[in-house]
């Protein structure tokens, strides 16, 4: 494991926020982060959890630093952090049958960040720590870490994606979006009918009659 | 000197809420002696402040895993404003303590547990071409021996705090 002390940070994602309020399923909401990530190939640390009982219900933070060792030289790190405000637990009835939610404001920070350092000795040195972050920044960047920073831009929209994906599922349906499998069926149903109706009718919106000699 | 490998780095539970320190304690202890880990208290203090108790734990237990292995745990335990409070449970009153818990976890590896092969400079190169070549794959076997072992403390913590606990599993 890539220990962060003493490698070379790059801030690539800065504190991108998810945010829902609502009915949601914690463990929902773990289970769908863990999948995300190992299938992104990311190891999973949780770093810190944190329960506190209020009045209006329960705060939990929960930080979790996934990484993946590209090289022996370079990791990529997103931090994610979860927090539930005023969490209680409710019953609600979903086609007649009980099911357990929590309710309360969720937001999900990513942070992602990536790390260079030869196998924890590259930053012992301070010469060469200081030539190879100039040579970096300035000079040259080899074309292998660039690819490995927008391999950890695409990780980062990934795990956004699915994470927005369930807390649409939550939605209530006349208040949820539109899915896109709906919206591509929809525009090529409209277009059926435009061609069986013939352009005719088209071009009078697109002035094409009045054009003609 | 024994090369000491940095595995679980800071792992923090905190939990602010209804608890008992004597049961908390006790789990915890309990917990590394069903293991077959040998024990060590560092540190072990308690201040009595006009807010509360303000208690302050180090524990260091360790394992030797092996000839030439032994884990390590560093475990830091603060309770703040720690009051004794009296909660009525299914017509029942029970005494518990309120306040807040902060406990933080750090893993390691040490390699070399008797300090033989790292005495003289040849036989240290030699243990080190032979960890990172041929037995890689014991110490990654050790290194997930730690890693499974604070894992299940951590989650028998948060269940005896009734903590809202975020499990991994994909």
């Amino acid at each position: 494991m890539m220990l962060e002390v003493n490698a070379e940070r790059y801030l690539v994602i800065n504190n991108r926020q998810i945010e829902h309020e609502g009915i949601f399923i914690g463990q929902e909401l773990f289970h769908e982060i863990n999948h995300a990530l190992e299938h992104r190939g990311y190891e999973i640390f949780e770093k810190k959890s944190e329960d506190r009982v209020t009045e209006e219900g329960m705060d939990v933070y929960v930080e979790l630093r996934p990484y993946k060792e590209k090289t022996a030289y370079v990791s990529l790190m997103i931090k994610v952090k979860i927090s539930f405000k005023n969490m209680t637990n409710i019953v609600k009835e979903i086609n007649g049958l009980p099911k357990n939610y929590q309710q309360g404001s969720v937001l999900v920070v990513l942070d992602g960040w990536f790390f260079t350092e030869w196998e924890q000795r590259w930053g012992m040195k301070p010469v060469v720590w200081f030539l190879k972050s100039v040579i970096n920044k300035l000079v040259y960047i080899f074309p292998q870490e660039e690819s490995y920073r927008n391999e950890l831009v695409e990780d980062a929209a990934y795990l956004t994606n699915r994470i927005k994906k369930l807390f649409r599922s939550y939605r209530e349906p006349e208040t949820a979006l539109p899915h896109e499998e709906d919206v591509r069926v929809s525009v090529e149903e409209e277009i059926k009918k435009g061609s069986e109706k013939g352009f005719d009718e088209d071009a009078v919106y697109l002035d094409i009659k009045k054009n003609k000699p | 000197m024994s090369e000491k490998f940095l595995v679980i780095d800071h792992l923090k539970i905190s939990y602010t809420g209804l608890f008992n320190a004597a049961e908390l304690y006790n789990l915890i202890s309990s917990w590394f002696f069903g293991k077959g880990w040998d024990w060590h208290e560092k540190v072990n203090m308690e201040r009595i402040t006009p807010d509360g108790k303000q208690i302050h734990q180090i524990f260091w237990p360790w394992k030797s895993v092996s000839n030439f292995y032994k884990i390590i745990m560093h475990i830091r335990v603060n309770m703040i404003d720690v009051k004794d409070v009296e909660v009525e449970k299914d017509g029942k009153k029970i005494r518990v303590n309120q306040g807040e818990v902060h406990i933080t976890i750090d893993g390691y590896v040490l390699a070399d547990r008797n300090d033989y092969w790292t005495d003289k400079p040849f036989t240290w190169w030699f243990t080190v071409m032979a960890q990172k070549y041929f037995f890689k794959s014991h110490y990654q076997k050790i290194e997930t021996w730690i890693k499974g072992d604070v894992e299940d403390l951590n989650s028998r913590i948060k269940r005896y705090l009734n903590m809202f606990r975020y499990s991994y599993q994909a």
